[in-house]
């Protein structure tokens, strides 16, 4: 009974510990070229119009389904082929997306691992998923440096 | 030393070919140890341990700032530093493939340990609450003494990074080398070849010239024999044609009655006269034929009549033969455009063979006769026939079937083959047919006069007539 009330709270107080930090900030220019930041709840981002995806990567020992917006949709002004992507996750690491991937493949921001929030002790609040299993040219290991697990930012560096 | 040449030459163009696919390979294999390399980076063993090296001093330095009065900070950070600490612990509990880097080494008992630590103080960290400086300096105790042992174990994941990076580098040093080496020898070999090349070329422009030289001196050669037979035959002619005279005048006894022993005597030798002015004629038309230098004289002509004089002139050797000829002329004019002299002698030539080679008391069967647009003339005998051996050469040059019969029934040998030169300059072709001891029938076809300009055309098309 003791353990199940434990269990109870560490569950309940690590949902709101998730629902704390999940936020994803998005940086951006405007129209102007000035930079504006917005940041997005997980309910914010399941409200744009989510993609499902049916994947298996590197990470995982089978395949799962995923739930949220392409990434794309997350930039307002028109993505060029040039730009890249900027992400970062919650420890700090920083990596770079081609825009081109984004605009190729359905990549999305994925809030949801078989309808479920992911935890931040497993590669939550949000990871960037690339349908790898529909596409088997992205099956190639250097293409698991993007799938960037607790996403924290997204910001959009234009090209030449 | 041609064969070994060529042996030694195919080897090493297979050494080029196995030393190319094996740089191919090669190139394939090194670039995807480099791929291995560069791909050990971010989720190599390293950076693993390395992560959860930096989220556990992250995580006890958010616990240290938490009772710290300078720079505080929430609980809710602390826990967030717990949960990313808890994910990275899970991250290098998986390791690669389902085994954590150093795995083997006393350093890896950390991550057990840790294990343990994270969910024993779990239930304190969930319930931290701000200000609660007791229970965070606990929790800073029970971590901290982990910060050495994962020190320690991002030490002993960097050593066996650094052994598989060796054996990697070792390797990639070892195929570039081979690559070097592999490159140098097909540079070698590759000059080789050349060099094979250079010098086989040489050698066959060598050969090609000595036979060029070797060509050139035999038809000098065969030019200079051709003279002196033709000067020799000329030098022989006078004299004969002297000697002729004179035993013609003896035999019509215009020098005086002779003996019958002496006449047969002069028949004899005026005979063998005629046989030697014949031949020498015979000589002379040959090398003229062949020199191209023999004289035509292309006249609108009656075939039958070339036929027909061919067969008068030979009737005087009929009766010596023991066999009569037998002529079918066509009553119409057979038009041809032609060389009458050369004719008549080509006929005589097919006639005085007929007869030489036929059964005594036979008959040789002559007729001449339009077939389409050609005059065809035929000349049957039934005589000896001819060989199957030998009915490839009837008309080379100096060859009857038989030796002995040059002895036997005369001749040079030289007759079929000016016939057939005769008839090719007419544009006509000759050919026979024969079967030994039964007869042989040689068929002379030349192309008719009024339908000259059309046939030259067939002429050209057809490689029967211009090739017989």
């Amino acid at each position: 009974m003791k353990h199940f009330i434990a269990a109870a709270a560490i569950g309940l107080f690590a949902a709101q510990v998730a629902s704390a930090q999940a936020i994803l900030t998005v940086v951006q220019n405007d129209a102007a070229g000035n930079q504006v930041s917005k940041e997005y709840t997980a309910e914010q981002l399941l409200d744009m119009d989510p993609v499902e995806i049916t994947t298996m990567n590197d990470y995982l020992d089978a395949p799962h389904v995923f739930t949220g917006p392409l990434l794309r949709d997350l930039i307002d002004t028109e993505l060029k082929a040039t730009d890249s992507i900027e992400v970062t996750a919650l420890n700090d690491y920083k990596t770079k997306i081609p825009a081109a991937e984004a605009l190729k493949y359905d990549v999305i921001v994925a809030v949801l691992q078989d309808g479920e929030r992911m935890s931040l002790r497993d590669k939550g609040p949000f990871w960037v998923i690339y349908p790898m299993s529909d596409n088997p040219e992205l099956q190639d290991p250097g293409f698991n440096d993007r799938l960037i697990w607790q996403l924290s930012g997204v910001k959009l560096v234009p090209g030449e | 030393m041609n064969a070994r040449f060529k042996a030694f030459r195919w080897t090493i163009v297979l050494t080029i070919l196995v030393t190319l696919c094996m740089i191919g390979i090669g190139l394939v294999s090194l670039q995807s140890q480099l791929d291995e390399l560069s791909s050990n980076k971010r989720s190599g063993p390293t950076w693993i341990a390395n992560q959860m090296e930096f989220e556990l001093l992250r995580f006890t330095q958010s616990l240290a700032r938490f009772t710290s009065e300078t720079t505080p900070t929430t609980a809710e950070n602390v826990r967030f530093r717990f949960d990313i600490l808890w994910s990275r612990h899970a991250v290098a509990e998986d390791g690669q493939a389902g085994r954590p880097a150093a795995a083997d080494s006393e350093a890896a008992t950390v991550i057990a340990a840790l294990g343990q630590e994270l969910v024993r103080q779990e239930p304190l960290v969930v319930s931290l609450r701000d200000g609660d400086y007791q229970t965070a300096a606990t929790l800073f105790q029970a971590f901290a003494q982990y910060l050495d042992p994962a020190h320690e174990y991002t030490l002993a994941a960097k050593d066996e990074q650094a052994v598989a990076d060796l054996t990697a580098r070792t390797d990639l040093l070892f195929m570039s080398q081979l690559m070097v080496y592999l490159s140098l020898a097909m540079g070698v070999a590759s000059l080789l070849l050349a060099v094979l090349f250079f010098v086989e070329s040489r050698f066959h422009e060598k050969m090609s010239s000595e036979n060029a030289d070797l060509l050139e001196k035999a038809k000098i050669a065969y030019k200079a024999k051709s003279q002196f037979i033709s000067t020799i035959s000329h030098e022989l002619r006078t004299p004969v044609t002297s000697i002729k005279g004179t035993l013609g005048l003896m035999r019509g006894g215009l020098l005086g009655e002779m003996g019958p022993k002496m006449r047969r005597m002069v028949d004899i030798a005026h005979d063998n006269s005629d046989r030697l002015a014949a031949l020498i004629n015979d000589i002379l038309d040959f090398e003229k034929s062949e020199a191209g230098e023999l004289a035509y004289t292309f006249l609108p002509i009656d075939l039958a009549d070339v036929v027909r004089e061919a067969v008068e002139a030979n009737r005087g050797f009929e009766a010596r033969q023991g066999v009569r000829l037998r002529l079918d002329a066509s009553e119409d004019a057979i038009p041809i455009k032609g060389d009458s002299f050369r004719l008549v002698q080509l006929v005589s030539n097919l006639l005085s063979n007929a007869m030489k080679f036929s059964h005594k008391g036979h008959e040789v069967f002559v007729t001449v006769r339009r077939v389409g647009h050609m005059g065809r003339i035929e000349v049957q005998d039934h005589g000896v026939g001819i060989p199957d051996a030998f009915k490839d050469a009837v008309f080379d040059r100096f060859t009857q079937a038989d030796g002995s019969n040059t002895r036997k029934v005369g001749g040079t040998g030289l007759g079929m083959s000016i016939s057939k030169a005769i008839t090719e300059r007419h544009r006509g072709r000759i050919w026979f047919q024969s079967e030994v001891n039964v007869g042989t029938t040689f068929v002379v076809e030349l192309p008719l006069l009024d339908i000259e300009p059309p046939a030259l055309e067939l002429v050209q098309d057809e490689p029967l007539l211009a090739s017989a």
